[in-house]
């Protein structure tokens, strides 16, 4: 048995494909547990949230 | 009010109520103004109800009542005894129903007059020299410490610096959890302050109110004289002065924070007498708390003062600048004329109050309640468009949740895992299982357990 | 005479004023003018910006306050609040307009002026909003329309368009106070007249096939002759003496409308009743105050009568454009205005509208700034797709009655002109000529209408000995009118050139879409000339000229197979992947059988053609797009307008435009031309003139399909903004109720995901490209979406695409797949093809044409 510190990240299935690209770039992902489901590294976290916030508003228009 | 078939009374106050003894209750009911304040709280059923007992000398039997009552109407009608009952108004569950006789006799004093214990106030005698204040006086004073505790909260942490207000506001607000004072520093508005701003006038004069109500035991204050005095200036009579004399030492020592709040008025020169003002008459009525005009409310409550178009613009009918800093918290404002500020709903400007705990209804509610009339042409009144784009924007925010915690796995066999797992699951602290897979997740808080667990199951395997 | 009914138009909108709180409008605020009055005096107790009913407050509390000590330790409400708005006033930086007073009777005034920039905002709701809306529309620029507010912007364009139909500075400045809330704030009347005086001074005129620059001000002509340019662009025409040379000039009476009559307006059917019993003298036509009402009466009797008389000096027509341009640089831009019924020189053309056709109220007060001085004022008329520009247009051909030349951006619109020509007016088929690639046709007679391309005419080399005949025949004559269809889409350079070549008295342009970032809106300016009316999207569906569109953008979310290779994909390729996504294959399917089993005719639109025919042949529907041949085209068509069997049509891009499906009540977009806001207005006007628009309760549908978390997203929001500010509202829908539990639902299995996702990944990265299938033919517009020879036979076929290339290049090996994707097209191929009888007329009639062109030649 192991038992494997981290943070599971429930999300919807296109973040999940966010995050195993960005993953290809900078490894922080424990482990892939299903469509929806992934445990990555404590402590890479917030570099996660602020790059998957990043990429996310690439797709949004703002009016000014 | 509408009954929701929920289990939430009516009024805020009514939940408060519930949680106090049936001693102190009756204690309250001896006052007639206690008795005629509640039952102004209550529901419409609640009120028919009670309005069918009040006049029986007798009980009558439970049957009878409910024979009047559509079966489709049944629940609502169960739950409206229910509240009453927890009210101490009726007994719990009996086969007779009849009415509290203490609060009987109060609030039928209360309809017909009579009695003299003085609890709808003694008004003070008239003084030449002094004469009453008029009633715009008092309503400019109501509305101005009341905008001042609301400003000081929509403006901390804006590098601005507002009117404070007292020290026993203060304390109220923080204790209220509606602001906090972030390591020690000056107080900040928390994200239950900023829901709080979009609250109705009514249901925020209230929700500081409870609050007082609940720090009443720690002043050691007696909380029956404090409700029977909230419940007194709530029958008064606006732009009438009345004597202090009468009050008890507790009541006497509300005046001072019911002052800061804008609830009385009293002369300096004159601490024997005082004046409600509306937002004390209004208490348990459902007339707006704050007076005409420009106000926070009132007038834009009846008839509104924003217009929302589908294009996000927002067009809001204001000079006010409480409302004006309310609207900032969700809009972004563009440009101001001497009654109309411009502004419109932007992704940014959204973000931004999800991000202080704002939610997509509360906004949505609150430009609900202030549309300006032209908009109740509208059907539904909002631009759906813009209402779904407020819930989509709320929904964004909300793509990835995180829990910290570990990931169980490798277990050596099948049984191991589902053992180990049932344990984990009567902690409650498994977040995600997969029995094909054998693992699961749990969080942080269960980890020590889990640990202990396995090892003295290791250990008594070793 | 019409200037004076202009003036008691005015009247109208100070009628309101007089009243006080006329309505229960006005209850933001409750006015109380004479106590307002009041206070002004010590209105530094007022806060600014105070509500009035707030103020009498104020007054009262500072009023007790006197008589009686204030109890509390309280600083006192209004200096409360004064030092509350300090806390707010930042938020808005220099646009804190709060300073500005209120006037008294403000809640029955719609509108408030920014003294920044120009920005106006209207109240839509006010029981005088109309007038309001006229006016503003007349002067600034619309920026937003929806429901309830108005914004609207002052620019020295607006201005411009202001005076050139007619507004004088000081009407301006009034009318905008009469209806602002506060007083029209100093940096705006300045602005004003800065904008304006100069403007309007000066016109460009030709007469006897010389152009001059003519003024009512002579000294303004000497201001203008002491810049090189123009000097040297001056034609001494005369005889003079040098040492007073710059001040004489040809001096000649100044214009007024008159008598004129529009074709086809209430006031030419009145004229007609009234024939008979009313004389000339007395028979001013009541109908004028309708036409002027738009500039909300301030045509008024002063305009060009403080000067009857006008100079002029002439100038050399090879630099007319060097002048016009140095003209706009001086702050003097030239108007341009053609005296048509004073003409003699140029013979006229016998025109009018057919008895049976009618112009609608929104067509006539365009055509009325056109012609509001009796003379045809050169300019833009804006109006939607949908809405009739080309009945427009063919008024005022029919009003100016003289030779007229109309350019439009294809073939296949020349061709339609022409056919719209024949349709509204009586004008006769060797009266009208056209001058395309194909067919070089000359009128019959000494005047007439020649329908052609910009390119035809602008385009200089490579021209066959034909086509040079044909310019020869363009260039040598006066042309009293030029139509310019489609102006928002012709490259400034070939403007130059059309203007240059062609010698024209007046000039029209047409457009639905002046996009306003556009910075083509300056060379058009003084190309053409200003903006004269732009018409209200929302007003003209309210009344049902246009359609009522339900609009919706549906958001398909990127399978995960899809969505993998999306973010990995560098290329253009990306594009195809969310094109592609089996989700909007699905959303796409879904739709068309809702709608089908409405009763709806739905026109499905792509820009990319690999996604074109993939969808259109998964889901068994007919297609057209540049590659598709004519007989082909009409046979689809056709069926698609008469056969209850075919009601789904996939288009290229070559749908845009161009061709009218009034039959289409429903539009599903699956691939866009990224964020361009014009391709999405123009889609939309494909179903704006839907024919069953004025049944009960009816309302059109338009779709966009989104691929979710992609570059679509953003394209999708960018290109809506245009009609947003028209009022039009995107419904988002992120689930389509239904679509899992359709019967035969395509690519339902992963499986099928798959092999769909193999045959995008094999394709070629050109796949990706928008709009390959449209290329511009000979005289057409390159690079417009307008363009391909559609509806004639395609002398230059565009891309060879087999319907069989899907199949060879992605997952051919799968036989169901090949079996499904058999094209609808083919299958229609193998029934009958009768002729379109519009085409097989036109044969006909073609022949006869040319036979009668080679007699009188």
């Amino acid at each position: 048995m192991k038992a494997i510190r981290g943070v599971l990240l429930t999300c919807d299935s296109a973040v999940k494909q966010i995050l195993l690209t960005m993953n290809e770039k900078q490894s922080f992902i424990i482990e892939d547990l299903d469509d929806h489901h992934l445990v990555i590294k404590a402590d890479e976290e917030w570099r996660v949230k602020r790059e998957l916030e990043a990429e996310l508003e690439k797709n949004t228009y703002s009016l000014e | 009010m509408e009954t929701s078939s929920s289990d939430t009374p009516s009024h805020l106050l009514l939940a408060f109520l519930h949680s106090q003894s049936q001693t102190a209750l009756t204690r309250l009911y001896q006052r007639p103004s206690a008795c005629l304040s509640i039952f102004r709280l209550l529901g419409p059923l609640e009120r028919q109800i009670v309005m069918n007992l009040l006049w029986l000398e007798s009980v009558i039997p439970a049957a009878t009542m409910a024979a009047w009552v559509p079966q489709d109407s049944r629940q609502a009608y169960e739950h409206s005894l229910s509240i009453l009952s927890r009210l101490h108004l009726l007994p719990r569950s009996a086969a007779k129903l009849a009415l509290n006789s203490t609060l009987k006799t109060g609030l039928r004093h209360a309809i017909v007059g009579g009695g003299s214990s003085g609890s709808f106030g003694v008004p003070a005698n008239s003084d030449e020299s002094h004469p009453p204040p008029s009633v715009e006086t008092l309503d400019a004073y109501a509305l101005e410490r009341w905008e001042t505790i609301l400003h000081y909260m929509v403006s901390s942490g804006t590098g601005r610096s507002p009117t404070k207000p007292s020290q026993a506001v203060l304390v109220l607000l923080q204790r209220s959890g509606l602001m906090a004072s972030v390591h020690g520093g000056a107080l900040q508005i928390t994200s239950l302050g900023f829901q709080f701003l979009l609250h109705p006038p009514h249901a925020q004069l209230w929700e500081l109110l409870l609050q007082y109500l609940r720090m009443v035991e720690e002043r050691q204050m007696d909380l029956v004289e404090v409700l029977s005095f909230l419940f007194m200036l709530s029958t008064m009579e606006l732009g009438r002065e009345y004597s202090v004399e009468h009050l008890s030492a507790t009541q006497t020592a509300m005046l001072e924070d019911l002052r800061d709040y804008g609830i009385i008025w009293q002369r300096k020169t004159s601490p024997t007498r005082f004046c409600p003002t509306r937002l004390a008459t209004t208490l348990t009525s459902s007339s707006p708390p704050l007076p005409t005009a420009a106000g926070v409310t009132s007038s834009s409550q009846a008839q509104g003062f924003i217009i929302l178009e589908t294009n996000y613009r927002l067009y809001a009918y204001t000079d006010n600048p409480l409302q004006t800093a309310v609207l900032n918290l969700f809009v972004s404002l563009k440009s101001r004329f001497p009654n109309l500020v411009v502004g419109a709903i932007t992704r940014e400007s959204v973000k931004k109050a999800l991000a202080n705990g704002i939610t997509a209804d509360q906004i949505i509610s609150y430009l609900t309640t202030h549309a300006h009339p032209q908009m109740r042409k509208n059907k539904p009144l909002l631009p759906v468009t813009v209402q779904d784009q407020i819930r989509l924007w709320e929904l964004e925010k909300n793509r990835m949740k995180s829990q910290e915690g570990y990931l169980y796995t490798a277990f050596a066999s099948q049984a191991d895992y589902e053992y180990v797992l049932h344990y984990a699951k009567q902690l409650g602290v498994v977040l995600w299982e997969s029995s094909p897979r054998r693992c699961f997740f749990g969080t942080l808080e269960g980890h020590p357990n889990i640990r202990g667990f396995i090892e003295r199951r290791t250990a008594g395997h070793a | 005479m019409a200037p004076k009914r202009g003036h008691e138009d005015g009247s109208d909108v100070a009628i309101p004023f007089k009243k006080k709180r006329t309505s229960d409008n006005d209850d933001y605020v409750d006015v109380d003018d004479d106590e307002y009055a009041e206070s002004e005096a010590n209105s530094s107790l007022v806060p600014r910006g105070a509500t009035i009913n707030f103020s009498a407050l104020t007054r009262k509390l500072e009023a007790s306050r006197k008589v009686q000590e204030n109890g509390n330790d309280s600083m006192g409400l209004p200096a409360h609040r004064r030092q509350q708005d300090s806390l707010v006033s930042h938020i808005f930086q220099d646009q804190d307009f709060s300073w500005l007073h209120l006037k008294p009777d403000h809640a029955s005034r719609p509108l408030w002026i920014s003294p920044e920039d120009g920005h106006i905002i209207l109240e839509a709701f006010s029981p005088i909003a109309e007038q309001a809306q006229d006016f503003l529309v007349a002067i600034s620029e619309p920026v937003s329309r929806p429901a309830f507010i108005h914004e609207y912007k002052l620019t020295s364009y607006s201005l411009y368009a202001a005076v050139s139909v007619g507004l004088q500075t000081e009407d301006i400045i009034e009318v905008l106070n009469r209806l602002s809330k506060v007083p029209v704030p100093e940096s705006i009347t300045t602005f004003i007249r800065e904008r304006t005086l100069s403007y309007g001074k000066v016109k460009l005129v030709l007469k006897h096939n010389k152009y001059f620059v003519e003024s009512s001000h002579p000294e303004t002509l000497q201001t203008l002759l002491k810049d090189k340019v123009i000097r040297e662009a001056r034609v001494h025409s005369q005889v003079v003496d040098t040492s007073i040379k710059a001040s004489t000039f040809t001096t000649s009476r100044a214009p007024v409308k008159g008598n004129l009559v529009i074709a086809g307006t209430k006031e030419a059917e009145k004229r007609k009743e009234d024939s008979g019993n009313a004389t000339g003298a007395n028979g001013a036509p009541t109908a004028d105050k309708d036409l002027f009402t738009s500039v909300v009466g301030v045509e008024s009797d002063e305009i060009d009568e403080d000067d009857d008389n006008v100079h002029a000096f002439e100038i050399d027509d090879a630099k007319i454009d060097d002048v016009k341009k140095r003209c706009n640089e001086l702050e003097y831009p030239m108007l341009e205005e053609y005296d048509f019924r004073n003409d003699t020189v140029n013979p006229n053309l016998d025109i009018d509208l057919k008895p049976s056709t009618v112009i609608r109220p929104y067509q006539e007060t365009s055509l009325s700034k056109m012609f509001g001085n009796g003379r045809a004022r050169s300019g833009i008329i804006v109006l939607p797709c949908g809405a009739g520009k080309t009945l427009v247009g063919i008024t005022a051909a029919c009003t100016i009655k003289k030779s007229c030349l109309v350019l439009c951006t294809s073939s296949v619109s020349v061709m339609q002109w022409r056919q719209q020509f024949i349709q509204w007016s009586n004008i006769t088929d060797r009266q009208i000529a056209v001058f395309t690639a194909d067919q070089k046709e000359k009128f019959a007679g000494d005047s007439g209408i020649v329908v052609s391309t910009y390119s035809m005419v602008a385009n200089t080399h490579n021209r066959s000995h034909e086509s040079k005949k044909m310019m020869d025949f363009l260039t040598s004559r006066e042309w009293g009118f030029i139509l310019l269809d489609e102006v928002h889409v012709v490259p400034a350079a070939m403007f130059r050139r059309v203007v240059t070549t062609i010698k024209a008295h007046s000039k029209l342009g047409l457009t639905a879409t002046l996009v306003r970032e556009d910075d083509k809106i300056a060379d058009l300016n003084y190309m053409i000339g200003p903006k004269l009316y732009e018409a209200n999207w929302m007003d003209l569906a309210a009344k049902g000229h246009i359609a009522n569109v339900q609009c919706a953008e549906v958001w398909c979310p990127m399978t995960p197979e899809f969505y993998r290779e999306y973010l990995r994909e560098q290329s253009r390729k990306r594009m195809l992947l969310y094109c592609m996504n089996p989700k909007k294959f699905q959303a796409c399917q879904f739709l068309i059988k809702y709608h089908e089993d409405r009763g709806d005719k739905i026109i499905v639109f792509s820009d990319n053609v690999f996604a074109l025919e993939a969808y259109a042949k998964k889901l068994g529907k007919l297609y057209i797009h540049g590659g598709t041949g004519q007989v082909e085209r009409m046979r689809i068509l056709q069926h698609f307008q008469h056969s209850p069997e075919v009601n789904t049509i996939f288009l290229s891009k070559v749908g845009d435009t161009s061709i009218d499906l009034p039959e289409a009540t429903c539009l599903i977009q699956i691939s866009s031309h990224f964020g361009s806001r014009r391709q999405e207005a123009q889609r939309l006007g494909r179903i704006l003139r839907a024919k069953r628009r004025n049944d009960e309760g009816f309302n059109a549908f338009f779709y966009s399909l989104v691929s979710k978390d992609t570059q679509e997203m953003f394209y999708s929001t960018k290109r809506q903004q245009f009609l947003i500010d028209q009022g039009y509202a995107f419904k988002v829908i992120t689930h389509l109720d239904g679509l899992e539990e359709m019967p035969d639902l395509v690519y339902r299995t992963r499986d099928e995901q798959i092999e769909l996702i193999s045959s995008v990944l094999m394709a070629n990265e050109s796949e990706a490209d928008l709009g390959t299938d449209v290329r511009a033919g000979e005289g057409d517009l390159a690079g417009t979406i307008t363009s391909k020879d559609f509806g004639m036979p395609s002398r230059f076929p565009a891309v060879q695409r087999t319907t069989g290339s899907l199949s060879a290049l992605s997952g051919g090996q799968h036989m169901s797949y090949v079996e499904q994707n058999k094209s609808a097209n083919k299958k229609l191929a193998r029934e009958a093809a009768p002729r379109h009888k519009l085409f097989a007329k036109r044969d006909k009639d073609k022949a006869s044409a040319r036979k009668e062109g080679r007699s009188q030649a």
